[in-house]
């Protein structure tokens, strides 16, 4: 059981592969899977069990085969696309608009947390597939800033993944979009400065990320005409949005001194079953951040650092604001500022909350205890 | 299956190359997609090491001959005349030819037992606001080399925390030893120590590990710390000064506030009683303009210069200890002052797998 579980991910991912071959409205399927995990993940209890594995290539499998099952699912797509363009038959747009989502949501959830942990590996198999499946969503560059930037920033306004308080998913998306590209760019501008090597060598990072992004999009077009390419390329960025949500909800308003250590607190965990099972758990998150070279199934969840509640919820919540506010964020950090930040943090996240436009909770509680 | 498999994610394919490892002349295979670091710590080579994932460059070292591949580039870590001189990182390294490379050789380098100990806290005394001295006893001796650290494990926590020693240590082993750890709110280790009288709890000691220490040199010795990187530069000049080291020092302490200061007495003491000129430098970056302070204020990189030094920048050896903007920023500071790359040595603070910061 301990190795099936991991197996969620694929089976969403064929459930996207049925519905392009089912086609019809049933193309809407890979996005349809949100509705019974978010169900079930809500309901379900938190699992703060270890999931221990000790067949490591067998926990591995997974990870590795997801890369050929996002190759299924975008060429099921693109035959499914080949097909209607030979018969002449026009596809409504309620149906392109629900491929690109499906592509999209299946490209991001499942894919980025594989990705995320095959960029940890040393193996340098593992480092090639992490960066051929950033392809899906846009982002085949990723890994640089994960580690060179995220992994040591984190909580700072130097981290692009950490959220400011007060905003909202949608204002977040762009400005991570950027932030991810602009860390990327400086250190790989860095690089090829020490390097004494051309930022548009072919054997770059910026070329290579380019051309595997070309090939994908243009294998569509070949095959499926512009129209199915626009889809596909729609439902990348679209997987790259979601990406970026998902950076939002783990990392969300929390705040670091600059330069000093990291712990727990640092970072927020989604303990419930289907996030910790369909993120082969890095939504098990502290952990990750404590020791970032531990695989997934090493990770040892800890009930005792910042929560959040079902990742699925966070997304559902998170796409109408006031409600992500009101009932899940300012609890949250409300209780995060006076049980776990420490008094340099403490003044940070009291700026935070006035750049944000939130009640002044620490300065309040301050001033009461005075009287 | 499994031969399949172990095959394409990481085991041997083609027969191995081996890395020769000069000085000492040890030589071992290195199988294919296995990195150098990896392999020669399963060989017993005491290769220093901390991060394993290219980040922090303890493992550095000098390709002398043959060719390697680098899982991530090495230039996103080292600096530009790291990599011209040839430097590589040996936890990203994959071999592309069989090939030799040089670690620092030196009579004085670390080469004690790593093993496990068992522990008991006997007292803690608050250095600053928010930094105490934590005093232990094993259950028999350790000994170590002035600059390292130890893992510390407690029952109930499920991973181990890095601690430099504290003070020089003893001739012929010691059971007796302290740390420096500073109370992070939400921090489950120091909320644990911090929160009650822990004197008499157990713990379990793994160590002694790290390549920061002092070379057998005669140049000036600029240390540069921050924080916690309080704790294992003053070990070494402790150290150093038992035995009998006779070079000029100035050590920058950087930190935010006067209530960020402590050791302040034992860096007196060590101000008189060291053979040569030793000058401490405190710089503040956040003391409050109208305060009582009349030291330096800035940062420690604006204070990298001959004239706050009193020594040639370029001619001395270079302690680094402290997060890592920090080191980053003095790095570059050293390079534009043409300091030799192989007298830099330094202890960066990445994550909670590195040194308490």
């Amino acid at each position: 059981m301990n190795y099936l579980r991991y197996y969620l991910g694929a089976v969403i991912v064929i459930t996207g592969i049925v519905g392009f071959m089912l086609g019809g409205n049933y193309i809407w399927l890979g996005l349809l899977t949100f509705v019974p995990l978010l169900l079930i993940d809500i309901i379900a209890p938190p699992d703060y069990k270890q999931h221990d594995a000790s067949i490591e290539w067998l926990a591995e499998l997974p990870l590795y085969l997801h890369f050929f099952l996002m190759l299924g699912l975008y060429g099921t797509f693109t035959y499914c696309m080949m097909l209607a363009q030979q018969s002449g038959q026009a596809i409504p747009m309620v149906q392109l608009v629900g491929a690109a989502f499906s592509l999209g949501w299946l490209s991001a959830v499942p894919t980025l947390p594989v990705n995320h942990e095959l960029m940890h590996r040393r193996n340098p198999m593992g480092r090639l597939f992490a960066t051929l499946m950033g392809t899906f969503y846009f982002d085949p560059t990723r890994d640089v800033a994960h580690v060179h930037t995220h992994h040591i920033h984190l909580g700072t306004a130097k981290d692009s993944d950490t959220c400011p308080r007060g905003y909202s998913v949608y204002k977040f998306i762009p400005v991570a979009i950027y932030g991810s590209l602009k860390d990327f760019f400086e250190m790989e501008a860095m690089r090829c400065k020490k390097t004494k090597r051309s930022l548009l060598a072919p054997t770059g990072r910026i070329m290579n990320a380019l051309m595997q992004i070309v090939v994908l999009l243009g294998v569509i077009f070949w095959f499926a005409g512009l129209t199915a390419m626009l889809v596909a390329l729609a439902g990348m960025l679209i997987g790259r949005m979601l990406v970026e949500a998902f950076n939002y909800y783990q990392h969300y308003g929390l705040v670091r001194v600059e330069g000093k250590k990291y712990d727990s607190q640092h970072i927020w965990n989604h303990l419930k079953p289907i996030s910790r099972t369909i993120s082969f758990e890095i939504t098990n998150h502290n952990d990750h951040h404590m020791d970032s070279y531990a695989p997934y199934y090493k990770l040892k969840p800890k009930a005792d650092g910042p929560q959040m509640p079902s990742l699925f919820l966070c997304f559902a919540a998170g796409l109408i604001p006031p409600i992500w506010f009101k009932y899940i964020a300012k609890p949250r950090l409300k209780n995060w500022d006076f049980n776990h930040a420490t008094a340099e943090e403490k003044e940070l996240a009291r700026e935070a909350n006035k750049k944000a436009g939130w009640p002044d909770w620490l300065g309040e509680s301050e001033s009461e205890s005075k009287a | 299956m499994k031969k399949l498999f172990g095959s394409l994610f990481g085991g041997s394919k083609k027969g191995p190359l081996s890395a020769t490892i000069q000085p000492t002349g040890e030589t071992f295979e290195v199988p294919k997609n296995n990195t150098l670091l990896q392999t020669a710590l399963s060989e017993g080579v005491n290769f220093p090491y901390h991060c394993t994932v290219g980040t922090c460059g303890n493992c550095r070292c000098k390709l002398i001959e043959g060719d390697v591949k680098a899982i991530m580039d090495f230039s996103y870590t080292l600096s530009e005349a790291e990599i011209h001189d040839g430097y590589i990182l040996a936890c990203q390294a994959l071999l592309k030819s069989d090939i030799t490379i040089e670690l620092e050789a030196d009579a004085h380098a670390p080469n004690h037992a790593l093993e496990t100990y068992n522990g008991k806290i006997t007292a803690t005394n608050m250095l600053t606001h928010d930094i105490a001295e934590v005093s232990v006893e094993l259950d028999r001796a350790i000994s170590y080399t002035a600059g390292q650290f130890a893992d510390i494990g407690i029952e109930g926590f499920d991973r181990h925390r890095s601690y430099s020693f504290a003070s020089a240590p003893v001739q012929g082993g010691q059971t007796s030893l302290t740390f420096h750890v500073r109370n992070v709110p939400g921090g489950s280790y120091t909320e644990w120590l911090f929160e009650k009288d822990r004197v008499g709890e157990a713990f379990e000691l793994h160590g002694p590990s790290g390549a920061f220490w002092l070379r057998t040199s005669e140049a000036p010795i600029l240390g540069v710390a921050g924080g916690s990187g309080m704790a294992p530069l003053k070990a070494i000049l402790d150290e150093a000064l038992a035995n009998k080291i006779n070079r000029p020092v100035t050590y920058l302490f950087g930190a935010r506030a006067q209530r960020d200061l402590y050791c302040l007495e034992e860096m007196r003491s060590l101000t008189e009683r060291w053979p040569n000129t030793f000058k401490f430098v405190p710089i503040l970056s956040g003391e409050p303009e109208d305060s009582d302070w009349t030291g330096k204020r800035g940062l420690v990189t604006d204070f990298i210069n001959d004239e706050t030094t009193g020594f040639a920048v370029s001619d001395s050896h270079a302690y680094l200890c402290g997060p890592p903007g920090m080191i980053d920023a003095t790095l570059v500071k050293l390079e534009e002052a043409n300091i030799n790359l192989d007298h830099i040595h330094y202890d960066k603070f990445l994550d909670s797998r590195q040194l308490e910061s």
